[in-house]
């Protein structure tokens, strides 16, 4: 067996013990099923309440809206790192005004995103995009600080300069810290979703659970949790995949 | 090489300074000419201010005062016309050994098709025909070198500048390597000016030895022997042990 095969292997039996350990534990009868059911249990009579089409729905519009904000954290976060990296003057204009707006969590954006942009799709969005626009603005402009000068060297004695010399050499040079970046911001973009729909929605993941915790469903909570890791594991995996190819294999085994 | 020709390369009472005007100078009033198509080499302790010359001829640093002049014209930034072998990790670790050679055909001018063709012939010239899909990373540290010298020649220009190009390899390979550049070196001539703290290897390759220190240039020797050397041919080591003294 091929050692990734392996590792996914490890990892699965990883998941059927915990799993298995909390399903024990929850029939032993210490603590009572209403307040911790066991696993597979929660998950049947989660998905007899919550039928499969329904929770699909919530599931749909909850990775829309994370797309969504990470896709625009994602561009404008290269962009600002590349362009405040290369260009030094704009690059020391801009980096106070990251430091001072980066330490505050998105949550705290979420009253200003209502005042801004109402309940409805686009303060979620918002939301989702300063979760994604961090990691991946502070990523990127590491990577180009680090870029080893022996390469950009190397470009200039092949005649390269200006804009070519950025888009030959820099760039390519800082894709692996673009994919640590995508990386973490995407998971960020996962969590602080599911924590914005707990306070403003009428869909998704996070309302699935909000909601259920009201209607004092607690099966339904545990399978609003689970299904957030799986989705959050899955696309993950399937992000880490594209970046892989993307990256060639010039950064093989630098991603977290 | 004929004495009367024009040199290629000329420096001419270069001083280079970093920091402010009281730091002590990296190099002082150095003055050399390198003749078409001759092999030069720069020998000297660490930290003499090797690197830091071929940088300025490079055109990648510039001097604090004095000037460089390549075919008589003063040079002001790095160009095609003088290719660089960096003393180790200049590989752009995104592109294949085929790719970064290709990189350096596409500079210099040729479409994708005729670097693809110049790729593969560097790459048989220095004797890594069958790694071309491999990346640099997977590549040892002396076929990573060959890949480097394959990329500067791609660009094809007429000076070729190498920083202690081998300077990370053991010895076997390090001799191999030698004979190696030597050959491409006679199959298609250029000015070469090669930087090494090894007087062996000076004296392997060199048509000139300039010694430095001190930040000037202590001698110049010619060198004056057939090639392929013998390393224990006496007159070269009678040098050797003359260059040897020098330093002392
Ligand atoms: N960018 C720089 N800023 C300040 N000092 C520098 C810089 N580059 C080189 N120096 C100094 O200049 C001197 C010469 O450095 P250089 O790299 O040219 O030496 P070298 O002869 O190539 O040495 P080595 O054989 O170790 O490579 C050293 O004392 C070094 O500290
Ligand atoms: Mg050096």
């Amino acid at each position: 067996m091929n050692p990734r095969a392996a590792n996914a292997l490890l990892g699965a039996a990883g998941i059927l013990l915990t799993l298995g350990a909390w399903e024990l534990v929850a029939r032993s009868g210490i603590v009572s099923q209403s307040v911790f059911p066991a696993p597979f249990h929660a998950l049947a009579t989660g998905l007899a309440k919550v039928p499969l089409a329904d929770l699909g729905g919530h599931v749909w519009i909850s990775l829309q809206r994370i797309a969504l904000g990470f896709a625009a954290g994602a561009l404008l976060g290269v962009g600002l790192a590349v362009a405040g990296g290369w260009y030094r003057t704009f690059g020391n204009l801009v980096r106070p005004v990251v430091e001072l707006l980066r330490p505050i969590p998105p949550l705290a954006w979420i009253p200003m995103a209502i005042v801004w942009f109402g309940l409805g799709e686009p303060s979620k969005v918002f939301v989702i995009f300063l979760g994604a626009f961090f990691p991946v603005l502070t990523n990127t402009w590491k990577g180009m600080a680090n870029i080893d000068p022996t390469l950009l060297r190397a470009g200039q004695t092949m005649g390269l300069s200006g804009p070519e010399l950025l888009l030959k050499v820099a760039i390519p040079a800082t894709l692996p810290d673009i994919a640590t970046g995508l990386r973490i911001g995407w998971g960020l973009a996962f969590g602080v979703l599911v924590a914005a729909e707990l306070i403003a929605a009428e869909s998704g993941l996070g309302y699935l659970i909000m909601n259920a915790r009201q209607l004092g469903e607690v099966e339904v909570i545990i399978l609003g949790i689970l299904v957030i890791g799986a989705a959050n594991l899955v696309t993950d995996n399937l992000l880490a995949r594209v970046l892989a190819r993307w990256l060639n294999r010039s950064s093989e085994g630098s991603l977290p | 090489m004929s004495a009367s020709a024009a040199p290629k390369i000329e420096v001419l009472r270069v001083s280079k300074q970093f920091g402010d005007a009281a730091a002590a100078p990296v190099l002082r009033d150095v003055d050399l000419a390198c003749a078409e198509n001759e092999f030069v080499c720069l020998l000297g302790r660490s930290g003499c201010g090797k690197t830091t010359l071929l940088n300025i001829i490079a055109g990648l640093v510039p001097p604090t005062a004095g000037e460089v002049r390549v075919d008589g014209e003063v040079v002001t930034g790095p160009g095609r016309g003088k290719g660089m072998v960096f003393q180790q990790n200049a590989l752009f670790p995104w592109l294949s050994a085929r790719g970064n050679v290709e990189f350096g055909a596409r500079r210099s001018g040729l479409d994708k098709a005729g670097a693809g063709r110049v790729a593969d012939e560097l790459l048989d010239l220095v004797g890594l025909r069958d790694y071309g899909a491999r990346y640099p990373g997977e590549l040892s540290g002396g076929m990573q070198q060959r890949v480097a010298i394959a990329r500067a020649l791609a660009l094809d220009p007429q000076i070729l500048l190498m920083d202690e190009p081998f300077g990370a390899l053991d010895e076997i390979t390090r001799l191999d390597m030698q004979a190696e550049l030597l050959r491409v070196w006679s199959s298609r001539r250029k000015t070469v000016v090669f930087v090494t703290h090894s007087i062996m290897e000076a004296l392997a390759l060199g048509d000139r030895i300039v010694v430095m220190g001190g930040g000037s240039i202590a001698a110049i020797h010619d060198v004056g022997l057939e090639r392929p050397r013998s390393r224990s041919d006496p007159a070269l080591l009678r040098l050797h042990d003359t260059i040897w003294q020098g330093l002392h």
